[in-house]
């Protein structure tokens, strides 16, 4: 096992690393900008550097800073948490060569796995599913010809993307014409490549997606699902474990899939494999793959009773997996909500300040990842999440109504969040059964349920 | 360690010590003809108090005509010319705007760190081969209006 770890991240996930190094005996090294050194888990770490100012790009995101830090304080890896660097070759390769373990897949599988084209015909190898597509579309023409085939609507992607950036859904074909050059330019300004790709798209179909774990020495399991239907603008705000849609035939065949997909990128670590699902049918297709721990991780965390982010720096010191898939099983029902510095009555614009009073959700069954606490400053600079509110249940029903009362209970004062919208949205007749979908929260938001 | 009470940046250090161990938030001193404010940033309860900001210190530089040459870099600060071994701008040195003062090798590539304006090293705050993380204050110049 590791003596030390840099932590090259900030806010909850940060936190987050540390208490799991905290359990394991092992020591940290926070990095934080100029306006985070007062931040949690930086007065919670071992040893500290301030490694530049506010803006990511000059701190959180500035390699020979971080690499620096971790080579002069000693530490043996770096665990990048998720966003900034996670999924960064350039990190993993300037970790090698510094004799630094990154925390997460290899060099290759990264690689593979980012690149959504070879992603897909390496799954399609293996006999996963995937949705109707193309590789990387240069011109219109073969855009509108891959239209003409498989009818619209038709979702634009950007093959070096993620977190909804760069995508764009066409109905028709004018929309393919205007959306073809704003999701380059999107792709462009947001991963530096402005390539697309196309894939049919399925408007009520259901995000759901399998957690997987490998380490080291062949071994790959999943660790069920997480449906995280409920998206705004490709965001997502809800996420639960089990799907109420999956039927166990389902959930082992996708699992496998997901196994095998994993295992096709000679991955090693926690990644998660994305499918969407169309409920109508039963097919599921293979979307992507994110190599990192995700935001969501903590749904399928308590479910299972596995601490994903221990197992991630377990497998990234070489140690096998400590339990095999049989011994994985879902217990009871868990949701996750996402707490943002946004106000819902304003085009969910961010909203920043300093947290003047604050009080967060305990009691049975809940469980709050957060870095907040009284004066803590939302920044301009980094992304908006506050906390996430995770509610365990013996069934779906005990989790909801907990998540009701936990955010009943959650004071925040200070900045706009997204508390009482989310208490509205789980309120829905909709979200009640279970009838979710990825333009399920533009329809209900549009519709006349956010006045009542 | 020794302090010196007439020693100016010494007494800003004194002062911040004081401002510290009593919870102070802000505190004026005058001494003679010289004249002190300090303030502090709110300290969060039950944690550990973060260290002394970069703020503070400019205070203290502030009544001192100071100028703190930070660092911009993460790395090993070097006062000592990596090549000639000499040390170019040691304490009590006069320097030229744009002199080179020390350098902070990050990965392997040694930064050079540039004397803003013209002045005197008053006080070196890192010796020889220390780390030093972005914005530390590696000298302290004085001086040269």
């Amino acid at each position: 096992m590791f003596k030390k770890i840099l932590i090259a991240n900030r806010g909850e996930i940060a936190l987050r690393i540390l208490r799991a190094c905290r359990e394991l005996g092992v020591r940290t090294v926070a990095v934080h900008s100029e306006e985070d050194r007062e931040s949690l888990h930086v007065r919670l770490a071992d040893e500290t550097f301030c490694v530049g100012p506010g803006p990511a790009a000059q701190s959180y995101l500035n390699i020979p800073h971080l690499v620096a830090a971790a080579t002069i304080a000693g530490a043996e890896a770096i665990h990048p948490g998720y966003g900034f660097l996670a999924e960064s070759p350039r990190l993993v390769e300037v970790c090698e060569k510094h004799g630094l373990v990154f925390i997460g897949p290899g060099l290759a599988a990264m690689r593979l796995m980012g690149d959504k084209a070879r992603a897909r015909q390496t799954v399609v190898q293996e006999g996963v599913p995937v949705l109707p597509g193309t590789d990387e579309v240069t011109d219109q023409d073969v855009a509108r010809e891959f239209a003409r085939r498989h009818g619209y609507p038709i979702m634009l992607k950007a093959a070096a993307g993620g977190g909804g950036k760069g995508m764009r859904v066409a109905h028709e074909p004018e929309d393919l014409e205007r959306h073809f050059l704003t999701a380059r330019a999107e792709a462009q300004s947001a991963f530096g490549d402005g390539r697309l790709y196309l894939e049919k798209f399925l408007p009520r179909a259901r995000h759901i997606e399998f957690q997987v774990l490998a380490d080291s020495h062949g071994n790959v399991v999943h660790l069920g699902e997480r449906d995280c239907s409920v998206q705004r603008r490709h965001q997502k705000l809800v996420e639960e474990s089990p799907s109420t849609v999956l039927t166990p035939e389902l959930r082992r065949e996708m699992g496998e899939a997901a196994v095998r997909a994993t295992r096709a990128s000679g991955y090693s670590g926690a990644g998660t494999v994305e499918f969407l699902f169309d409920p109508q049918s039963g097919a599921y297709y293979f979307l992507e793959m994110n190599t990192r721990i995700q935001v969501e991780h903590p749904v399928s965390e308590v479910v299972t009773g596995i601490d994903l982010v221990k197992e991630q720096i377990r497998v990234a010191a070489g140690l096998p997996l400590g339990f095999s898939q049989q011994d994985v099983q879902l217990r009871g029902h868990a949701l996750e909500c996402r707490i943002n510095a946004e106000d819902p009555e304003n085009g969910f614009a961010a909203s920043l300040g300093t947290i003047q009073e604050l009080h967060l959700p305990g009691g049975p069954g809940i469980r709050v990842d957060t870095h907040l606490e009284r004066g803590y400053v939302v920044q301009p600079f980094y992304d908006s999440l506050l906390a996430k509110v995770i509610a365990h249940g013996s069934n779906r029903d005990e989790a909801l109504a907990r998540m009701d009362r936990a955010l009943h209970e959650m004071q925040v004062r200070g900045v706009h969040t997204t508390v009482d919208f989310h208490r509205r949205l789980l309120q829905t007749g909709e979200f009640r059964r279970g009838e979710i979908h990825t333009t399920f929260v533009e329809a209900w938001m549009s519709g006349p349920a956010l006045e009542a | 360690m020794d302090t010196d009470v007439t020693r100016p940046e010494d007494q800003a250090r004194s002062l911040a010590r004081i401002l510290r161990e009593e919870g102070l938030a802000e505190m004026e001193v005058e001494m003679g003809d010289q004249r002190f404010r300090l303030r502090r940033r709110r300290e969060p309860d039950l944690l550990p108090a973060p260290r002394l900001a970069g703020d503070d210190v400019e205070q203290a530089l502030e009544a001192l005509e100071g100028l703190a040459i930070t660092s911009t870099r993460v790395g090993v600060v070097h006062l000592r010319d990596p090549q000639l071994g000499t040390t170019p701008a040691p304490v009590g040195a006069t320097v030229e705007e744009g002199q080179v003062l020390a350098w902070v090798q990050t990965m392997g590539v040694h930064q050079e760190v540039r004397a803003p304006r013209a002045g005197r090293v008053l006080e070196a705050l890192v010796a020889e081969g220390d780390p030093v993380e972005y914005g530390q204050v590696l000298l302290v110049l004085q001086g040269g209006n």
